[in-house]
């Protein structure tokens, strides 16, 4: 089996309300894959049926080719997961939680210490290792969390929402630890409603509403796929109505908005070349100070489709 | 990196559960707790005949009888503090999120939890025995040999209250809900039927309650019998003596028949 993660038309009914709706995505080794969609869109109850919380209706989920809903001990095994927030037994350490999960998981009793201040370290928590977790934040709790996710070295790993409830630094070190992960030979699916998260870390997405899937691809698809970027432009001299006009004649421009007097977002369509076309263009009659690609572009198609599938 | 052939059997599972769970209820303000009653009862028993010019039993098994009296609500304290919110808590306060994705299947961590609630009921009631024992030395220059008998008479009520504690656990959503039911069914109920089944002149056999008080009765000797004493003109009450298979295997059937649908209800229950 290719696939790290494959579900086949997984479905999850409560009462008549379907929260997911014959569901069918495949998640390639060592990728990382956001995964998007609104409040209810039923990303976090396929989160929960992929790690054993909550049972599916029907249909099935494989993790490294073993279906989770039918052997979910097996299936879990090579798994490391943070969903929500998790809570820690208050009277345990750091190092007393990650040895307790680490010797569910069969690790050998010599290798448990060095790993744990290897994974503490990781999630900058190693100054607080003997400390009991129920006097932790939530950010502390969360990136205990994340380290007892990665304790075991799995080959996949299933995040949701993991910066939910982090302050900002707390988010930026989240991050930075998943980046690093990044570059090893794991394959991650992670939920978020952070949109720009999502398009830093993530190889591609697959976005969900309704308990549908509406789409799966790589970033650099969705990038391509857009029909208009959003470039901003600021400028020394003063920008007028007249200039505006000419701006939106351009090949390429699809509108122009002042935002002031010197700054005009310009939504357009082309390649560097053009881009750099449009540049000189601009830059010889206003002189350019910058000139960036503005806003998400995933954000633009998230919307669409959102809309879309109202 | 762990694979999937490292993952331990499901009962090497049930020890580590086991382990852990005894290292985190010995660490709680729920054990520190429990060894505070079991002392505080020590010593008034103890303390307060003295102080009210009563004297102790020079015989050494109703010496200890009078300690043993207690230990049935020692064992469902026990039972409230270390078995009630085990199942509910993992959902009211969240710690499944970590515990349910791990490779372990529930009835594993289930029965793992129900064997830390017993080891540690066993813990507190074995330094009570202990220090009864030492007592009954100390002041009747003896110990009655049943004591021991008594000691696991009171350790098979524990394994029936965890289990009814476990099984409340498992289907109701809150700790506290948890504690109120074991509470209220144990206290109120049970002894309200109890009662009224004795006054019926009907032999409550089946009744936890009523099998407990085996771990009084074991001391004596020769082991009591039922006995019926007339209230007024028409009316009798009978007071039931179970023998001690009889509560035994009641005793067990109530943990094993609670257990078994603790699990059911526990696999079954979602986040």
């Amino acid at each position: 089996m290719t696939h790290a993660i494959q579900i086949e038309g997984l479905t999850k009914t409560y009462g008549d309300f379907i929260a997911v709706d014959s569901l069918s995505l495949n998640i390639s080794r060592n990728s990382f894959v956001g995964f998007l969609g609104p409040n209810g869109a039923g990303k976090s109850t396929t989160i929960k049926m992929l790690t054993n919380l909550t049972a599916a209706t029907s249909g099935k989920a494989f993790l490294n080719g073993i279906d989770v809903v039918k052997d979910p001990k097996t299936a879990l095994s090579e798994v490391g997961t943070v969903v929500e927030t998790p809570e820690f037994y208050p009277y345990l350490t750091p190092d007393k939680s990650l040895e307790y999960i680490a010797k569910l998981r069969g690790m050998k009793q010599a290798d448990i210490p060095s790993r744990t201040k290897e994974v503490l370290d990781l999630v900058k928590m190693s100054h607080e290792h003997d400390m009991k977790i129920g006097k932790f934040s939530k950010g502390m709790k969360q990136r205990v969390a994340l380290a007892q996710a990665l304790m075991f070295e799995p080959s996949i790993i299933i995040l949701d929402e993991p910066t939910s409830g982090l302050d900002p630094r707390g988010m930026v070190e989240v991050r930075e630890v998943l980046l690093d992960l990044k570059k090893q030979d794991l394959t991650i699916f992670m939920s978020s409603h952070l949109l720009n998260e999502v398009q830093g870390l993530c190889d591609s997405v697959s976005m969900m509403n309704h308990g549908k899937l509406l789409l799966n691809k790589s970033i650099d698809e969705l990038k391509k796929g857009l029909e208009f970027t959003r470039i901003q432009v600021d400028t020394i001299k003063h920008i007028d109505e007249a200039t505006k006009i000419r701006l939106s004649e351009i090949p390429g421009v699809g509108g122009v908005e002042m935002s002031n007097a010197n700054q005009i977002i310009i939504e357009f369509k082309g390649g560097p070349e053009d881009r750099n076309g449009l540049l000189k263009t601009i830059d010889s009659e206003l002189k350019v100070t910058s000139f960036f690609e503005h806003g998400n572009p995933l954000e633009s198609m998230y919307m669409g489709l959102i809309k879309e599938s109202r | 990196m762990t694979t999937r052939e490292d993952t331990p059997s499901d009962i090497q599972q049930v020890c580590i559960v086991t382990r852990y769970e005894i290292e985190k209820h010995m660490q709680s303000r729920a054990f520190i707790g429990i060894m505070a009653l079991v002392s505080l009862v020590l010593v008034l028993l103890t303390v307060i005949r003295p102080i009210l010019g009563l004297d102790f039993s020079s015989d050494p098994a109703s010496f200890v009888g009078d300690y043993v009296s207690w230990v049935e609500i020692l064992v469902l304290i026990g039972a409230v503090a270390f078995a009630s919110g085990a199942l509910s808590s993992e959902f009211e306060k969240r710690t499944g999120l970590l515990m349910f994705p791990q490779p372990i299947k529930r009835e594993t961590y289930l029965i793992g939890k129900y064997l830390s609630a017993l080891v540690v009921i066993a813990a507190a009631l074995g330094v009570y025995y202990i220090a009864v024992s030492v007592l009954s030395l100390a002041i009747t220059g003896g110990v009655p040999a049943t004591i021991m008998l008594s000691f696991g008479f009171a350790m098979i009520y524990a394994m029936a209250a965890c289990a009814v504690a476990f099984l409340f656990s498992s289907i109701l959503k809150t700790n506290t809900a948890s504690i109120v039911a074991m509470v209220l069914v144990f206290m109120m109920v049970f002894s309200i039927v109890g009662g009224l089944l004795s006054m019926s002149n009907i032999d409550p056999f089946f009744m936890p309650s009523n099998a407990a008080g085996v771990i009084s009765y074991s001391l004596e000797d020769p082991y009591p019998v039922s006995s019926t004493t007339q209230m007024g003109q028409n009316m009798s009450m009978t007071t039931y003596v179970p023998s001690e298979l009889n509560a035994t295997l009641m005793l067990l059937g109530w943990a094993i028949g609670s257990l078994v649908v603790a699990v059911v209800a526990f696999k079954r229950r979602q986040f």
